[in-house]
């Protein structure tokens, strides 16, 4: 007997308990929707900042700016200078790492059934103990570890980029070989099949073939590097953030857009030139004419070129080249004695646990931890678990109303390439919205998460609303474009039916879209949540109660003892998050759900 | 010379091949037939070394070399073995991102070191690109040696695959349904091409085929498979026997 009772979908109760989960931990997080609303004070915030947003300064605002002061242009061009200098150099430091990382936890090289037991065990623990230090080394926000490396070592540039490649080597090794081990094994096994090795059959099958992939997601992580260098500004790094904080403190808000606009030019600049860089990459260029006596010279010599790459090859190490060699900031004055002298003060005084350093006995250290957890610790790791989740819950739903008008082959004249009627208004109308809402994702995602919500706690005042927000603007434009590229880019031969049969935009997206591609939306979901978490560690940093907030102000009562403690509790905040999402995450691959 | 006494094959709990006892002499050309799932592909696939047989022996004789057996045969062996026998997969196993050219230097991954491969790969000897370009010719596309592999034809990705092949240097060319996937006339002229490359080169030819008729037109000898058995080993079956390897039971046209 086949049963006719409706279908109970496990979909719908996930979309359904999204919404009581927002409504919880926002109540949680313990804000008011009132406060949603700026006060007086923020009013008049706002409108002065976004009276100046039409007039960013060409000038030093400052009246009093002494005859001897650069330019300002040049103040900007520095600032600007110094964040991408940060980035190249972090970016160039960590992919070399990533790339050995990430080929040591991925398993797509091993031996197929090795008879040696040594060799497997081998294998077997070099794969966890890469995993567990890429793991480790994600947990920590760069924010945190470019403090860690300041308080140890002393403030120089190169302490901070080498914080900064920490996490980015780990997240690349990660994404590398999670690359490497889903590629699909064909090409090497057709390589075995003609007696390559197991080495060499992995270089051109699985390597080679992944090798795009890699170069897309390291350009990704530049982009991010950007972000993460500019915001490195408020931690005390000579970087665009440092005076875009001090303008917004001095009141300059012209000065501020001036800056602002600057870094969203920098930040747009890379995201374009790397979505050219993609697109080159997967666009095969078809042949020139052929020549009239064929031989291997003469087709040589036509070809088919890619320039950008070519391009891009020449431009990358020019940049990588002069920025470790220009500017004698990069290391700094501080000689070896000093900072070995300072190393060993933090690792011997400064961050032994209170109690431990009057007694010497490590066993004080335990009350000692519980009390920090129960008094203060729980309450934070949770306010940040509610903020990073109700951040991308926002986001998530914001991100599938807007779909359908953001997606570039639903909302166009022509659906999928099906006529739809050719009302002028109309199809306008289309363009337009889809081509706003893209712009607005490319803005959205392009802005720091922690810049955003520094602008937006200065208007709405001191709640955990502006981290929400922040966090939730910068996810949304994000989410936006991964959802949007599932509908463009995938082969929806359904959609198209159900257009053919009369169906509208809509419809295509509720019952042919949203379907087909909802598990994978979902594992951007958790995907991205994983990130809100450890995002939402560093943003207590601008004073709202949360881990952050106990970090910095742990720092500033000088108990580095309890801000490491945090630091630590915020690793382990991340590592939870991201086991949680990983299960999640493996159990929506599995392909009985994929359908 | 291939020969297979008493070979059976099993995947848990599916047997693919059963007590298959043939020999295929140096430079024969040999058709298999059978619907799927007869155990054509496991066949092929056993005779250049990709999976082992669970019982009966497989040996190969070569003219200058001791026999080799394949449950026996050292890593490095099973690679030369492999290295000498060309294997062109139903996907043709080629890699859409390389250019031609750099598709057809890997048909000799297995006769170099993985560092030897990397330097002929980045570094292509003029030498090669000659021999390379040559084949192209014989297979008539050598104006695509440098295009991008992705950018070919599925008729022309075939040519690819039997150019890799030839540059193999192998004395075997195995190929699983070649022509599954083309137009008659796009069917009729590579087979054509690859038998005649193989009677050039003093080839072994085995060749899987769902096409009966080209099957009788182009080889000398055909064994037809069904369940895993040798139904019949002649250079012309019957229609009885044609008729009994492709009756299938109702059950088995719903439910392979």
């Amino acid at each position: 007997m086949i049963s006719l009772k409706p279908y109970k979908g496990a979909r719908r109760i996930f979309l359904l308990l999204l919404i009581p989960l927002l409504v919880f931990c926002i109540y949680s997080t313990q804000i008011k929707w009132a406060d949603f609303f700026p006060q007086e004070y923020g009013m008049g915030v706002i409108k002065k900042f976004f009276a100046a947003a039409l007039e960013p300064a060409l000038d030093y605002q400052d009246p009093d700016m002494p005859e001897s002061a650069p330019p300002f242009w040049h103040k900007i061009g520095e600032a600007l200078w110094n964040t991408l200098q940060y980035a190249v150099c972090a970016i160039s430091l960590s992919l070399p790492v990533g790339l050995i990382l990430g080929f040591l936890s991925s398993k797509s090289w091993w031996p197929p059934r090795s008879k040696s037991v040594v060799t497997r065990l081998t294998l077997a623990i070099t794969h966890r103990i890469t995993r567990t230090v890429t793991t480790a080394g994600r947990s920590v926000h760069e924010i945190l570890w470019a403090l860690i490396f300041i308080t140890a070592l002393g403030t120089s540039p190169m302490a901070v980029i080498v914080a900064l490649s920490i996490p980015y080597s780990c997240s690349l090794a990660k994404v590398f070989s999670e690359l490497l081990d889903e590629q699909p094994s064909y090409a090497k096994a057709y390589l075995q099949s003609l007696g390559g090795g197991t080495f060499a059959s992995w270089l051109y099958g699985t390597f080679l073939i992944s090798l795009k992939d890699i170069v897309s997601y390291t350009l990704y992580r530049f982009e991010c590097a950007i972000r993460s260098a500019a915001i490195l500004g408020f931690v005390g790094i000579s970087t665009i953030g440092l005076h875009i904080e001090t303008a917004f403190e001095d009141n300059y808000y012209n000065e501020l857009w001036t800056l602002l606009y600057a870094l969203l030019a920098l930040i747009l600049i890379v995201e374009r030139s790397s979505h050219y860089i993609r697109k080159s990459m997967t666009n095969y260029p078809s042949a020139k004419h052929l020549p009239e006596n064929l031989s291997p010279s003469s087709l040589r010599r036509v070809q088919p070129k890619r320039r950008l790459l070519t391009i891009t090859a020449i431009f990358t190490i020019g940049l990588t080249t002069i920025s470790w060699t220009t500017g004698d900031s990069l290391f700094s004055k501080l000689s070896w004695e000093q900072r070995m002298s300072n190393l060993e003060r933090f690792l011997s005084e400064e961050i032994t646990p209170y109690p431990v350093q009057k007694s010497g006995d490590w066993s004080d250290a335990i009350p000692w931890a519980k009390q920090l957890i129960l008094e203060q610790g729980v309450e934070a790791s949770l306010q940040t678990l509610y903020i990073g989740t109700a951040a991308m819950i926002l986001a998530f739903i914001m991100g599938l109303i807007t779909l359908p008008w953001s997606s570039k082959s639903l909302n166009e004249e022509n659906p999928y390439g099906i006529y739809a009627g050719n009302n002028r208004v109309l199809n306008l109308l289309h363009k337009l919205t889809s081509l706003f809402l893209r712009a607005l994702f490319i803005l959205c995602r392009s802005m720091p998460e922690f810049l955003l919500a520094f602008l937006l706690l200065q208007m709405l005042g001191p709640t955990a609303w502006p981290l929400i927000l922040g966090l939730a603007i910068h996810n949304y434009g994000i989410v936006g474009r991964l959802g949007g590229e599932l509908a463009d880019h995938s082969d929806l031969n359904h959609t198209k039916v159900q257009l053919a049969q009369g169906g509208n935009r809509l419809q295509g997206y509720l019952f042919s879209v949203l379907p087909a591609y909802f598990n994978r939306m979902v594992l951007y979901f958790f995907y991205r949540w994983e990130t809100c978490i450890r995002d939402a560690t560093v943003l207590g940093l601008l004073g709202i109660s949360s881990l952050g907030f106990l970090i910095d102000e742990a720092r500033a009562r000088d108990n580095y003892d309890e801000w490491l403690f945090f630091i630590l509790l915020s690793a382990c905040i991340v590592i939870i998050g991201d086991f949680a999402s990983e299960i999640v995450r493996k159990k929506l691959r599995n392909p009985s759900l994929q359908r | 010379m291939f020969q297979l006494t008493d070979i059976t094959k099993s995947f848990g709990a599916t047997v693919a091949l059963s007590n298959i006892s043939l020999e295929i002499r140096q430079g024969e050309h040999v058709a298999l037939i059978g619907p799927s799932g007869s155990g054509k592909t496991t066949l092929l696939k056993l005779l250049n070394g990709q999976v082992l047989q669970n019982s009966g022996s497989y040996s190969l004789i070569e003219s200058d070399r001791a026999e080799s057996h394949l449950d026996s045969l050292s890593n490095k062996d099973l690679r030369r073995l492999r290295s000498e026998i060309a294997y062109i997969p139903q996907d043709l196993g080629l890699i859409p991102q390389l250019k031609v050219f750099q598709n057809i230097l890997l048909g000799r991954v297995g006769k170099h070191s993985a560092l030897g491969m990397l330097s002929k790969f980045l570094i292509p000897p003029q030498k090669n690109l000659q021999h390379i370009f040559s084949l192209l010719q014989r297979v008539g596309i050598p104006e695509k040696m440098y295009q991008h592999t992705a950018t070919l034809s599925g008729g022309q990705q075939q040519r690819v695959a039997v150019a890799r092949a030839l540059f193999q240097q192998a004395h075997t060319l195995l190929a699983d349904e070649p022509i599954s996937a083309v137009d008659p006339a796009r069917a009729r002229s590579l087979i054509t091409l690859l038998s005649e490359i193989a009677t050039e080169n003093q080839l072994t030819l085995v060749m899987s085929i769902q096409n009966v008729n080209l099957a009788r037109e182009f080889f000398p000898r055909m064994i037809g498979l069904k369940n895993g058995h040798i139904l019949f080993d002649s250079p012309e079956p019957s229609t009885e026997q044609l008729e009994e390897l492709y009756h299938l039971s109702e059950s088995e046209l719903v439910e392979p």
